[in-house]
């Protein structure tokens, strides 16, 4: 593997009497982008700070490029990298002025920032805001003229906190598509930090999941989204149902897990008599009237609880024994005429629900 | 009445002809005064940036100052001024007493805390992001701290109307540091203050005039600059 572009190691920051973050190792490598996932209050925000030399961590060191960052090179090193803030503030004076902001204090000559400037401002089509007043854009065009005084910089590194949560859905998704495709242009690395699971999904070449101050979880995106580390990784990517059962044997790839005097046929690898936590993501439950022969190995009957619908999207709350979420078009949920009260059969592919060893998360109190 | 008719016809007169008396204490006015300003300036909004910043013990106690010097009765600048700079006082060698100078000095100290507090309240106003967003892009701590001077501009010169303000219409303290020497140390408020105690109102009515129209002139001038961009935009409400 190629060393670290940029490498935190032994990362311990407090705040007053709390830990905020406990990283042992943080890496970021050259022209990935590297999604953080965590929920709020998870230190996301402290992480990047410190990683971008923002702040300056209690315990522990960041190397770049191999060598230590301290306080000769400190402020050298934080100039090859831009934070891009959750709440942008433009300085007052023009948009010109805010994207050539960051050139000035590097003390860029006149025809590179100009070169610069041109640079940018097509990248995001902020030609005709140039001349504009920074405090009286809309919350889209805020945005635009961030990124763009990003961008405009070249950064070694981007860092990216959660820039678009102030935004209305549509906005973000343009938005967050966008910088994509931006990011893929250019083949720039960024590291971004969000609780928006899609938003990760989307962005990151790689994946780590934060919780409590500490990494649970780091690896390819799709990977980690496919086999969270634990119950409250699995959690945070998605995964809705979550039960506790023992396992009875081992058949290949599968597992036969006892769940309340049920057996569940679960993708995973576990010792006989061994506790293990199962898990299904809402879009992999099929609901039906009558249980049918397929491929599919798990069949639960229940009772429908609740159906909360989006505009194309219902989901289906059922209690199966234990509660179990179905994630189905607004359409199906018509044509099956899924009400409250009613009993259907939801059926889960072995290899959709996963198997885990219980007691690797900490918040099992709440499962089934 | 008529002694009032009769001041401001004499005094209109005096200025039309540029009566040369009325014009040397014009002039030292705004020497004094601006350059008190000038210097009150360049000393209290490095104060009061380095306050809306800093945290120390004792920085409460020291804002409280500030806050109460904006206040600072000018006679008793002007007593502590004159005992520092009397003859057998501790800088009585520099012989500044009774010299624009010292007036210089007295105003300086009046206008400080003055600056200072205003300047410290527009910092403080100013969205702690402006700083953190400043070092997101590479600013250096001191390059952060000037965004806060940039962002605060416009209450900044409110602080330097203020400042102004009161060193040109202060009587007080350069009455009694600089002795109202005619000619040398005298200034429009204590020719004012000299012509009405000696009856001669229509020179006190004629100084008054100029001394106004010189904190008129100096104010608008600065008010241009800082209503410069605020577009007469106003949305339509109800009521």
């Amino acid at each position: 593997m190629e060393a670290a572009h940029l490498e935190m190691t032994g990362i311990r920051h407090v705040y007053g009497p709390v830990t905020v973050l406990d990283v042992p190792r943080f890496s970021v490598f050259r022209g990935e982008c590297l999604a953080v996932l965590g929920p709020n209050g998870s230190g996301k925000s402290t992480l990047l700070r410190l990683a971008s030399l923002q702040e300056r961590p209690c315990q522990g060191t960041i190397s770049y490029r191999g060598a230590e960052v301290g306080r000769r090179n400190g402020l050298d090193v934080r100039r090859r990298f831009v934070l891009l803030l959750q709440r942008p503030f433009l300085f007052a004076g023009s948009v010109e002025r805010n994207i050539l902001y960051g050139l000035k204090v590097r003390k860029v000559p006149h025809p590179e920032m100009t070169r610069r400037l041109e640079k940018a401002v097509a990248l995001f089509s902020i030609g005709h805001l140039l001349r504009r007043d920074a405090r009286k854009l809309s919350g889209g065009e805020v945005q635009r003229v961030n990124l763009a005084r990003a961008f405009v910089l070249e950064p070694d590194i981007l860092f990216l906190d959660e820039p678009f949560s102030p935004l209305d859905a549509p906005s973000r998704e343009e938005l967050i598509a966008e910088l994509g495709r931006v990011l893929r242009s250019t083949g720039q690395t960024a590291v971004f930090v969000t609780h928006h699971r899609e938003e990760a999904a989307y962005l990151g070449d790689r994946l780590a999941v934060l919780v409590g101050g500490r990494l649970l979880q780091e690896g390819r995106t799709e990977e980690v989204f496919a086999a969270p580390a634990d119950d409250e990784a699995a959690r945070l990517l998605g995964h809705a149902t979550l039960l506790k059962g023992i396992v009875e044997e081992q058949r290949g790839d599968l597992l036969v897990v006892v769940h309340g005097g049920r057996r569940i046929l679960a993708a995973g690898n576990a010792g006989e008599r061994a506790e293990v936590l199962l898990f299904v993501r809402p879009e992999d439950v099929l609901l039906a009237r009558q249980r049918f022969e397929s491929s599919i190995r798990n069949w639960f009957e229940g009772r429908v609880i609740e159906v909360a619908s989006s505009d194309r999207f219902a989901l289906i709350t059922m209690d199966c024994g234990f509660p179990l979420k179905a994630l189905l078009t607004k359409a199906s949920v018509e044509e099956l005429g899924i009400r409250p009260g009613e009993t259907f059969w939801a059926g889960v592919k072995a290899s959709s629900l996963r198997a885990l060893p219980a007691g690797a998360g900490r918040a099992n109190g709440e499962l089934a | 009445m008529a002694l009032i008719w009769t001041g401001l016809r004499q005094a209109f007169g005096m200025l039309a002809s540029l009566d040369p008396e009325v014009v040397r204490a014009a002039l030292l006015t705004l020497k004094v005064s601006g350059l008190a300003t000038l210097i009150a300036l360049a000393l209290g909004i490095p104060l009061g940036l380095w306050l809306s910043m800093a945290r120390f013990p004792g920085r409460r106690v020291l804002v409280s100052l500030i806050n109460t010097g904006m206040g600072l009765p000018p006679v008793v600048v002007g007593l502590f001024v004159a005992l520092f700079l009397w003859r057998t006082g501790p800088l009585g060698g520099l012989h500044l007493i009774y010299t624009p100078a010292a007036m210089v000095i007295a105003q300086v100290i009046i206008v400080i805390p003055i600056i200072a507090g205003l300047s410290l309240a527009a910092f403080q106003n100013i969205d702690p992001l402006a700083v953190l967003q400043a070092r997101a892009l590479g600013a250096s701590n001191i390059q952060a701290a000037l965004v806060l001077f940039r962002e605060a501009r416009l209450p900044q010169l409110a602080a330097l109307m203020a400042g102004f303000g009161g060193a040109i219409s202060e009587v007080g303290a350069v009455l009694m540091v600089g002795g109202n020497i005619k000619g040398q140390t005298r200034v429009l408020t204590t020719a004012i203050v000299q012509e009405t105690r000696m009856g001669r109102f229509e020179v006190a009515i004629a100084l008054s005039l100029v001394l106004l129209a010189l904190s008129f002139a100096v104010n608008f001038v600065l008010t241009l600059i800082q209503q410069k961009g605020a577009k007469a935009w106003k949305p339509r409400t109800w009521r």
